[in-house]
């Protein structure tokens, strides 16, 4: 008798593997975290709202847009994959400015109104039509360095006024400053629209419109030429040969800039490229955020609880098979021995 | 609205049909089956059992998928309004109110404005606010909305310089235009906080005077006075200019109570006034509003687990009360001792 009931409670696991399931589900429902450290960025980014913006080159036939619609898109989708924690941040650039309209806030609790506000982005918001991308960028240096963030510089690299022959000046390097330039636009010329007082499209812009300064400067003695002076006609005789009007994105020239100016770059289009670039080109703050333990102890319990039913299952299986085979294949009491 | 986390999991959930197929409870050998009728308890009982573990496992894996309940807003109804904020950001804001760069003792207008209407709005819990900033043209920074960190962020981008000028018309074009699909119930607002005013053109004017037929609003115009700047409320003695060119504020002024909206002016020459002004405008702008009061993420995995516990524990109390009656019954005394027989 005793032996028997010991044979039962060893060879029924069943009884067990329940109990575990209950402990690991007991312990799921208790709700316990442990500490995790999340990669957290402060990101202030800063959008070019200059005319060559407006130009259309992403996306094809009917589904073409803008490239500050891309950038908005973009820079939705980076907000989008930030980790909670974050900080994000919107400024625009035109002329030789950035300016901020959105100090950095935390990304998951604000992502609707930040999304908005990205949204509202408007080529008339833009205060003057240069676009004197060297200066904006320092200057989204400078600001990036108050707000205590890394930069991400939205911009198509085009400079209007067209750069001086003479060079132009070098990027700043502050060495506190970390982040990406984002090189919007595709390879092939493109016009750059044009709009009336009111905002209404007249048309596209023309070399004339972008070399002017030939015409109204009046050629020093000691200049080259008559075609290049360092303040009368600083661009020389751009009407000959320029595209001046038409717009690319300047990737070699955004290269350089961010190198010296210790950014790095990626173009506007790639997300991937632009994760890759974010991750070693911007900093990560450690952010101590709570993890549930309770899938671990919920999966626990879940393998447990199969395990109890499979386990007295197949138990079963193997007894109820074994049985008739023995009691119709094993000698009756003695039947051998006699 | 539900939603999972991690859906993969609720590919788990067939497993849910195997507690039917392999009961937890050992069955067991009995000789006759027809000696053990079922009887309802036994019914009762096989039918229980089985789903208690599919009960279990089905919230285990549920938990596990990360269900919870999200985006959930309750319309409430509480006293406030619907606030445009609209910001000079000239560069005679980064000036102080006595007009000269400030140093430490005296701060800057914009400190001054930045500060009272980041507590403005930690005052105010019901308003859906937005913000708009002008100078040369206006910039909508942040859409109306009930998030007032954002708000308060855009507002904190006042420590920063100023641009050029100040483009006003455009601006209250901006701000007016930004109410566009917000519901007409709530009272709307637009408070303009700015230290000049510039000339509106004839096109601008009319701009307004159509826009704000169509979006009826409540203006405020929160006038920093520089000392020794010109009242806008004073009338010009003979003699002197009056005209928008020479006097923009007075002009502003006089166009915006032309509009034929509710509009207040106050005017501020140090930051108590600015205070008061603000105070003024907290106790005028509280009505009766609609707002949506968003419920956070309710995680369920909590309710999961705990319901997956309770079904496992009357498992295991099943399982307790299994009895194996082919070992617990006590044999009967052979007819004839197996000695004997041999």
């Amino acid at each position: 008798m005793r032996t028997a009931s010991t044979d039962r409670r060893q060879i029924d696991p069943a009884l067990w593997l329940l109990l575990g399931a209950l402990g690991f589900a007991l312990l799921a429902a208790l709700g316990l975290a442990t500490q995790e450290e999340r990669r957290v960025r402060n990101l202030f980014v800063v959008v070019d709202l200059t005319r060559s913006m407006t130009a259309r080159d992403y996306g094809k036939g009917a589904k073409v847009r803008s490239r500050l619609d891309e950038a908005k898109w973009v820079v939705t989708e980076i907000a989008r994959k930030l980790p909670c924690g974050s900080r994000i941040g919107l400024g625009l650039f035109t002329e030789r400015r950035s300016f901020p309209l959105i100090e950095p806030v935390e990304v998951c609790e604000n992502f609707p109104p930040f999304a908005d506000a990205v949204a509202a982005l408007n080529w008339r918001m833009a205060w003057e039509g240069d676009s004197r991308v060297v200066r904006g960028l320092s200057s989204a240096q400078e600001l990036v360095t108050r707000l205590g963030a890394d930069l991400v510089f939205v911009t198509d690299g085009h400079e209007a006024p067209p750069l001086p022959v003479a060079g132009r000046r070098r990027a700043e390097n502050p060495d506190r400053t970390a982040g990406v330039i984002l090189g919007a636009g595709g390879a092939k010329l493109v016009p750059i629209p044009k709009y009336d007082e009111s905002g209404r499209a007249i048309g596209f812009y023309s070399l004339p419109d972008i070399a002017a300064g030939a015409r109204v400067s009046i050629a020093t003695p000691g200049s080259t030429g008559g075609e290049y002076h360092p303040r009368n006609n600083p661009v020389g005789n751009l009407a000959a040969t320029s595209t001046e009007h038409l717009t690319q994105v300047r990737e070699g020239y955004l290269r350089e800039i961010a190198a010296e100016a210790g950014l790095g770059y990626a173009p506007l289009g790639d997300l991937p490229a632009i994760e890759a670039a974010l991750e070693s080109h911007t900093g990560t703050n450690v952010l101590k955020a709570p993890r549930s333990l309770s899938p671990v102890f919920a999966a626990a319990a879940l393998i447990f609880l199969i395990a109890a039913h499979g386990a007295n299952h197949l138990f079963v299986w193997r007894r109820a098979v074994a049985s008739p085979r023995g009691d119709r294949n094993h000698p009756r009491n003695g039947a051998f021995r006699r | 609205m539900i939603a999972f986390d991690n859906p993969l999991w609720l590919l788990g959930l067939p497993l849910a049909a195997l507690p039917f197929v392999a009961p937890v409870l050992a069955p067991v050998g009995h000789p006759r089956r027809a000696l053990a009728p079922l009887d309802t308890p036994s019914k009762v009982v096989s039918i229980l059992l089985p789903l208690l573990g599919a009960v279990a496992v089905t919230l285990l894996l549920l938990g596990l998928a990360g269900l919870h309940r999200t985006d959930q807003t309750i319309t409430r109804e509480g006293r406030g309004a619907q606030l445009m904020l609209l910001i000079d950001r000239s560069s005679s804001m980064d000036n102080s109110f006595a007009g000269r760069r400030p140093d430490g003792a005296e701060e800057s207008k914009a400190m001054a404005a930045r500060r009272l209407l980041s507590d403005f709005v930690d005052r105010r819990p019901h308003d859906r606010l937005g913000v708009a900033m002008f100078s040369t043209s206006p910039m909508l920074a942040v859409p109306l909305t009930d998030h007032r960190t954002i708000v308060k962020a855009a507002i904190a981008t006042m420590g920063e310089h100023g641009l050029a000028q100040t483009n006003v018309g455009r601006g209250l074009a901006l701000a007016i235009g930004a109410f566009d699909g917000a519901t007409a119930k709530a009272s709307r607002a637009v408070i303009l906080v700015s230290d000049g005013a510039g000339v509106i053109s004839r096109e601008v004017q009319a701009n307004l005077r159509d826009l704000v037929g169509r979006e009826p609003v409540n203006l405020y115009w929160l006038f920093l006075r520089t000392e020794g700047a010109k009242s806008i409320f004073e009338v010009p003695t003979s003699g002197e200019r009056d005209t928008p060119q020479a006097r923009p504020e007075r002009h502003l002024h006089l166009f915006l109570q032309s509009l034929g909206v509710p509009y207040r002016a106050f005017e501020a020459e140090n930051s108590e006034a600015v205070e008061a002004a603000i105070d003024e405008i907290d106790t005028l702008e509280a009505r009766p509003i609609l707002y949506e009061e968003p419920v956070p993420r309710l995680d369920l995995d909590g309710f999961l687990n705990a319901g997956a516990a309770l079904s496992i524990l009357l498992l295991v109390l099943a399982k307790l009360a299994q009895r194996d009656r082919l070992t617990s019954a006590r044999m009967l005394a052979p007819i004839r001792p197996a000695e004997q027989a041999r």
